[in-house]
C-alpha cells in the first residue's frame, strides 16, 4: 500500500510503462512499414531510379519535370482534383439531404436505412466497376432507358466530357454509409433544442441551419477529411472501367503513379508523384483542421 | 484463454516443424510426405525415364518446383495447364506452378519481379519488351544453347531473328508461334461494294474505299479497328514504309521521323476518321485494347474488314460466325522504303537467370516445343505454331484454321519489313504516339500540332534515355 | 379532418420519395442479379428487367472459369487472405488502442500525433519501397504483404476507432480491477474486451469489407493464378480474349458480392452501430 502511494506521486506510475508493451506491434509497424517506406520514397523522389538499377541522386529534376514538361501530370492533377470536388461534396450533400429527409417518424426506417446502405458494401470492388461499365455502355441499359423515355443517348465512356462524371456517379451512388452516420448524428441532436426554437418561431429551414447543421459538424468534418483522402487516391474504377481514357479525361493521379512506377519502371519519378499527392492531402487536411475551429462544434467544449 | 493461445502457437510450430522436416530429410521422407502423390509417382516413374533418357539421374529424388508465367485467355490457359500436367506425369519430381494473368499489367509486374529477383523460372515475354531484359547490360535470361536445347525443329532463318529470341548469337528466348498484321475481310460485304483485297493496294486506296462504303451505306464502315491497332498497325507500319527505319534508331538513339512525315501520317489518320473509314473514336473507346471482337457492329457484320493480327483472326471470326471470310493483303505506300510488316512471334519463352534449376526448366521447354503430344495439346492457342512439325500436326488434326495459315503466308510475303527494336518497342514512346493519335481522332489536335507535340515529347524522352 | 388528410398526403409524398431513391440505389444491383440469367443479346438494347428464362448456365460457366481453376480456388484464396488479415488487425489494434487509451507515458502526445498523422498517410506513397522490401523478404506472391501490416497494427483507422471507443468506457472500471489485483492484461481481457465487443465487431466487419474489395494491393503483390483473389480473377475475366460474355461476367460478379450481402444482413446492427460510433466521437 505504501509503495503504491509513493509511485503515484511521481510523474508516471510504474504500471504505465507497460504501455510500451501494448504499443510494441504498432511501434514496429510504424517504423518498419510506414516511416521507413515513407522516408525511402522521399529519398527516391530525388533520384533517378529505374527499376533495373540503383537509385542515382538527381536533385529536384523529377519535381521540375513534373511541373514544367509533363503535361500529362498536370492533367492528372486536374482530373484528380475535379474528381474530388465532384465526389466528396456530392456524396456528403446526398447523404446529408437523405438523412435529414429520413430523420422523422417513419415506419420501417430500419429497413430503409439497410437498403440504402447496400451500394456502400461494394466500395471500390472490381465487381461494381464491371457492372458500372456495362450499365453505361453505348448499347447498355441506361441508354436503353433513355431511348424508352425518348431522350437522346449519351456516349458515357466515349466522350471525354462525360466519362469522369460517370465514374464520379459510381462513387456518389455509395453515399449510404455517410448517410447512416449522419442519421445517427441527427438522432443525437437534443429534441429540446428544436422545441425551444419552435417556441421562438423558427422556421424549419432556420432550424436546419441554426440547430441541425451546427450540432452535427463534427461528423461532417470527419467525413470530409476521410473522403477527401480516399478520393485523391482513387484508382480501381478509373483503371478497370476506362483505363484513364478517353483523352486522359479519367487519368487520375493514382493511375499516373501506377503507370510511371510499374509500367515505365521509373520508381524515382513515381515517388515524386506520390509526394506531390501527399503534400496535397496534407495541405487540404491542415486547411480543414485550421478552419475546423470556426465551424466544427464539439458538444463537450 | 492464454493457455489456449499458447497451445495454439505450439501446435502451429509443431506443424511447421513437421513440414520443414519433410523437405529436408532425404529418401524415406518422400514416402512419409506425399501419400496422395504416391500412386501417381509410382505409376509414371518408369515411362519418365524411358522417354527422356538424358534426364540427370541425380535430380529424380529431389522435389523441384518451377514457376511458369504467361498471359492469355481461357483456351490458352486450359491447354497450357494440360501440358503442364502431362509433363508432371512424366517427371513426378518436378512441380510446375502456373502463374497466369491478363496481358494488361503483366509486363509491369514482370519488370519489377526481374529486378527484385522474384521472377518466375520460365517466363513468357512479349518479344517487343524482351530486348530490355537481354541487351544493354541487362542480363536476366539464360542462353538456351548453353543448356543444349534442341532447336532442330526450328528453321534457322526464323529462330535466328532478334525478335524471335536470338541476340548476338545467344538464344535467350524461344518463339511460340507466328504473328503479324492481317486484314480479315468479310467477303460478302467486300463483294457487295466491289472491293478486292487480294491484290496489293495502297493507303489512299483504302481511304477511298472507306469513303465510298460509308457513303453507300451509313450503317457500314470499311475498317473495324481501334486506337491501339491504329497505333500499332497503321502508324508504325506507315512510319517504317516512309523512313525505312524503326521509330527510334537503336544505334544512334535518334527519332527517325521528320515533322513532315509525322504530319503526313497524322493527316492520314485524321482522314480515316473524317471520311468515316473507321467509326468515331468515341464509339471505339469502349472496345479498346484487345476488345475489338466485342464491338456489336462487328458481331452484326457492319464492317467490310478489320485490320488486326493473325492471332486475332479466330477470335474475330468466332465473334460473327455468320459471315464468309477471306484474308487480304496489307496496305502499303507506293514508294515505300520498307515493307514495314514482318512475321515475328506473339511471345517468346525464356528461362530466368534467377532460376535455380535451369536444366529442369529446359526439360520442360523441350517437352513444350518438341513433344508431339504437347504440340497437339497446345494447338494454336499461341498462334500458328513456330515449327513445321507442329504446324503439320495441327493441320492433320484440323486445328490449323486455313484463314490463319493464309494470313501467315501473306504476312511472310512482305520480305523487307522491320521489327520494332530496343527503344521503338518500349511502352513509353508508344504511349506518346497513342496519346497524339487519340487527340487527332477526337479532333482535339490538328495533325500539325500533334506532329510538333510528338517531336517535343520524343526528344524529351530520348534526352532522358541518353543520360 | 383536413389536417389528417394533409398529413396522409405528406406521408404519401414521403414514401414516394423514399421509394424513388430506393429504386435509383438498388436498380443496378437488381439488374445485375437478373443479368446473370441473360445472354449478351438480352443484356444489350433492352430495358426488360426480367430474363426470358432462368437458366443457371452463366453461373456454371462462370464458376468453372477456365476449366482447370474454378472460382472455388479464388474464393478460398480470398478468404485465406482476408480472414487472417481481419483477425490480426483486430488483435493488434486492440492492444495498441489499449496502450494509448489507458496509460500515461513519456512521449505519449508525440506518439499519438504520429498515429493520427498516419491516418492521412496515403497507401500510394509507401507502396514502392514496401514492394522492394517485401520482395527482398521473399514475400511476393504470398499473403504476407497483407498479414504483416495487420499484425503490426498498421491500420491506424481501427486503432483510432478503438481508442475513441475505449475513452467512452469509464476508467473507474479499470481502477476497480486494479484494486482487485488484476494486471493490465487481465483488465483488458476480462473487463474491457467484453465491453468493446460492438466496436471490435464493427472494426472486423469493415476490415473484412475493405480487404475483400481491395484490388490495387492484390494487383501488385500476387502473381500466381493459383493464388489469385476474386478481384484479380474478375479483372482477368473482363479481358478474356474472346467476345466478352457479360451474362457470365455478371454471374461471377454477383457470386463475388454474395458474401458481402450475407455478412451485411447477418450483422447489420453492427454495421450501423459501428458507423455511428466511429464517426460520432471524432
Amino acid at each position: 500500500m505504501k509503495a503504491k502511494t509513493k509511485v503515484r506521486t511521481s510523474a508516471y506510475r510504474k504500471r504505465d510503462y507497460q504501455a510500451f508493451l501494448y504499443l510494441l506491434p504498432w511501434l514496429l509497424g510504424f517504423s518498419l512499414l510506414q516511416l521507413y517506406p515513407f522516408v525511402s520514397s522521399l529519398y527516391y523522389s530525388f533520384t533517378d531510379y529505374q527499376i533495373t538499377s540503383e537509385p542515382v541522386w538527381a536533385g529536384l529534376k523529377n519535381y521540375i519535370s513534373l511541373f514544367t514538361t509533363d503535361t500529362e501530370f498536370t492533367n492528372s492533377l486536374k482530373v484528380t482534383i475535379t474528381y474530388t470536388l465532384y465526389t466528396v461534396p456530392g456524396k456528403l450533400i446526398m447523404a446529408l439531404a437523405v438523412a435529414v429527409f429520413l430523420n422523422r417518424n417513419i415506419k420501417g426506417i430500419n429497413l430503409i436505412r439497410t437498403l440504402y446502405y447496400i451500394p456502400s458494401l461494394f466500395g471500390g470492388s472490381v465487381a461494381t466497376a464491371i457492372l458500372w461499365k456495362l450499365l453505361f455502355l453505348d448499347n447498355g441499359v441506361i441508354n436503353a432507358l433513355l431511348s424508352a423515355l425518348h431522350l437522346p443517348n449519351i456516349q458515357f465512356w466515349g466522350n471525354p466530357k462525360t466519362a469522369l462524371p460517370t465514374i464520379c456517379a459510381l462513387e456518389i451512388w455509395q453515399f449510404g454509409s455517410s448517410m447512416v452516420m449522419f442519421l445517427a448524428a441527427l438522432k443525437n441532436v437534443p429534441a429540446d433544442l428544436y422545441e425551444a426554437a419552435a417556441i421562438d418561431g423558427a422556421k424549419p429551414v432556420q432550424q436546419f441551419f441554426k440547430i441541425t447543421i451546427p450540432q452535427i459538424t463534427p461528423i461532417i468534418f470527419f467525413n470530409l477529411i476521410n473522403q477527401t483522402i480516399t478520393a485523391l487516391q482513387n484508382f480501381t474504377s478509373a483503371f478497370v472501367i476506362t483505363n484513364g481514357g478517353p483523352l486522359k479525361s479519367t487519368y487520375v493521379l493514382g493511375m499516373k503513379l501506377y503507370k510511371e512506377g510499374f509500367s515505365y519502371f521509373k520508381m524515382g519519378y513515381a515517388s515524386a508523384i506520390s509526394w506531390v499527392m501527399f503534400v496535397i492531402i496534407m495541405v487540404v487536411t491542415l486547411l480543414l483542421f485550421r478552419s475546423s475551429s470556426m465551424w466544427v462544434h464539439y458538444a463537450d467544449e | 484463454m492464454k493457455k489456449k493461445l499458447l497451445s495454439g502457437i505450439l501446435a502451429a510450430a509443431m506443424v511447421t516443424g513437421l513440414l520443414a522436416g519433410c523437405g529436408n530429410s532425404d529418401n524415406p521422407s518422400s514416402q512419409a510426405s506425399g501419400n496422395a502423390d504416391e500412386s501417381s509417382s509410382a505409376s509414371s516413374e518408369t515411362p519418365a525415364e524411358s522417354t527422356t533418357p538424358d534426364t540427370p539421374p541425380a535430380s529424380s529424388d529431389e522435389q523441384i518446383t518451377l514457376r511458369f508465367s504467361w498471359w492469355g485467355g481461357d483456351e490458352r490457359l486450359a491447354a497450357t495447364l494440360a501440358v503442364i500436367d502431362q509433363f508432371q506425369d512424366l517427371h513426378p519430381n518436378i512441380t510446375i506452378e502456373a502463374e497466369y494473368g491478363s496481358s494488361d499489367g503483366y509486363h509491369d509486374k514482370l519488370a519489377t519481379q526481374l529486378q527484385g529477383g522474384t521472377a518466375p523460372d520460365i517466363i513468357q515475354v512479349d518479344p517487343e519488351t524482351f530486348p530490355q531484359y537481354v541487351t544493354g547490360g541487362a542480363d536476366y535470361f539464360v542462353d538456351l544453347n548453353d543448356l543444349g536445347f534442341d532447336f532442330s525443329n526450328f528453321e534457322e532463318s526464323y529462330i535466328g531473328q532478334q525478335v524471335n529470341g536470338r541476340y548476338d548469337g545467344h538464344q535467350f528466348g524461344i518463339p511460340t508461334g507466328l504473328a503479324g498484321g492481317a486484314v480479315l475481310v468479310n467477303q460478302d460485304l467486300a463483294d457487295q461494294f466491289n472491293i478486292d483485297f487480294s491484290k496489293q493496294f495502297n493507303w489512299d486506296q483504302l481511304l477511298e474505299w472507306g469513303r465510298q462504303v460509308h457513303e453507300a451505306d451509313e450503317s457500314v464502315y470499311l475498317l473495324c479497328t481501334n486506337q491501339a491497332y491504329i497505333t500499332n498497325l497503321i502508324f508504325f507500319n506507315m512510319a517504317k514504309q516512309l523512313s525505312g527505319k524503326t521509330l527510334i534508331d537503336q544505334e544512334s538513339v535518334e527519332f527517325t521521323l521528320s515533322e513532315e512525315q509525322l504530319v503526313q501520317i497524322y493527316s492520314y489518320i485524321k482522314a480515316l476518321y473524317d471520311n468515316n473509314v473507321v467509326p468515331p473514336a468515341s464509339y471505339m473507346a469502349q472496345y479498346e485494347g484487345d476488345n475489338l471482337q466485342s464491338d456489336p457492329n462487328w458481331m452484326s457484320g457492319k464492317y467490310v474488314c478489320t485490320l488486326s493480327y493473325i492471332s486475332t483472326i479466330e477470335v474475330m471470326t468466332a465473334a460473327n460466325a455468320n459471315a464468309n471470310y477471306s484474308v487480304g493483303m496489307l496496305p502499303k505506300l507506293d514508294d515505300s522504303k520498307s515493307d514495314g510488316y514482318i512475321v515475328n512471334c506473339p511471345q517468346v519463352l525464356g528461362i530466368a537467370k534467377s532460376c535455380e534449376h535451369p536444366e529442369e526448366a529446359a526439360m520442360f521447354l523441350d517437352y513444350f516445343f518438341n513433344n508431339d503430344t504437347a504440340m497437339e495439346t497446345l494447338g494454336t492457342t499461341r498462334s500458328v505454331p513456330p515449327t513445321e512439325k507442329a504446324r503439320n500436326i495441327c493441320a492433320d488434326k484440323g486445328i490449323l484454321n486455313p484463314l490463319v495459315a493464309t494470313a501467315a503466308d501473306i504476312a511472310s510475303s512482305y520480305t523487307t519489313g522491320l521489327a520494332n527494336d530496343k527503344y521503338s518497342s518500349l511502352q513509353e514512346p508508344k504511349q506518346i504516339l497513342n496519346d497524339q493519335i487519340e487527340a487527332v481522332g477526337y479532333a482535339q489536335s490538328t495533325p500539325e500540332d500533334a506532329a510538333k507535340e510528338t517531336l517535343n515529347l520524343m526528344n524529351n524522352y530520348i534526352g532522358n534515355i541518353q543520360q | 379532418m383536413t389536417l389528417k388528410s394533409k398529413r396522409k398526403h405528406n406521408m404519401f409524398f414521403t414514401y414516394l420519395v423514399i421509394v424513388l431513391i430506393g429504386i435509383i440505389l438498388l436498380y443496378p444491383i437488381v439488374w445485375m442479379f437478373f443479368a446473370t440469367f441473360k445472354t449478351n443479346d438480352e443484356i444489350f438494347n433492352s430495358i426488360k428487367l426480367l430474363p426470358k428464362s432462368f437458366s443457371f448456365q452463366n453461373f456454371i460457366d462462370g464458376w468453372n472459369g477456365s476449366g482447370k481453376v474454378t472460382y472455388a480456388t479464388y474464393f478460398i484464396n480470398t478468404f485465406l487472405l482476408v480472414l487472417p488479415t481481419v483477425i490480426f488487425t483486430i488483435v493488434s489494434s486492440c492492444l495498441v488502442a489499449y496502450g494509448f487509451a489507458r496509460f500515461k507515458f513519456p512521449g505519449k502526445n508525440i506518439l499519438f500525433a504520429l498515429l493520427i498523422s498516419t491516418l492521412m498517410l496515403p497507401n500510394a506513397i509507401i507502396i514502392v519501397p514496401r514492394y522492394t522490401m517485401f520482395s527482398k523478404l521473399g514475400w511476393i506472391n504470398n499473403y504476407m504483404p497483407f498479414y504483416a501490416p495487420a499484425i503490426l497494427a498498421c491500420y491506424p483507422f481501427f486503432v483510432y476507432m478503438l481508442i475513441q471507443f475505449l475513452r467512452g468506457i469509464p476508467r473507474d472500471l479499470d481502477e476497480s480491477a486494479y484494486i482487485d489485483g488484476c494486471g493490465t492484461f487481465r483488465t483488458l481481457v476480462s473487463i474491457l474486451l467484453p465491453l468493446m465487443k460492438p466496436a471490435l465487431f464493427s472494426a472486423a466487419l469493415f476490415q473484412f469489407l475493405w480487404t475483400y474489395n481491395d484490388y490495387f494491393n492484390s494487383l501488385i503483390f500476387i502473381n500466381s493464378g493459383s493464388r489469385y483473389t476474386i478481384s484479380l480473377a474478375l479483372r482477368l475475366s473482363l479481358d478474356s480474349e474472346s467476345v466478352v460474355n457479360w451474362g457470365k461476367l455478371m454471374a461471377i460478379s454477383f457470386i463475388s458480392v454474395t458474401p458481402l450481402f450475407i455478412l451485411f444482413f447477418a450483422a447489420q446492427k453492427y454495421f450501423v452501430e459501428g458507423i455511428a460510433t466511429s464517426g460520432l466521437k471524432g
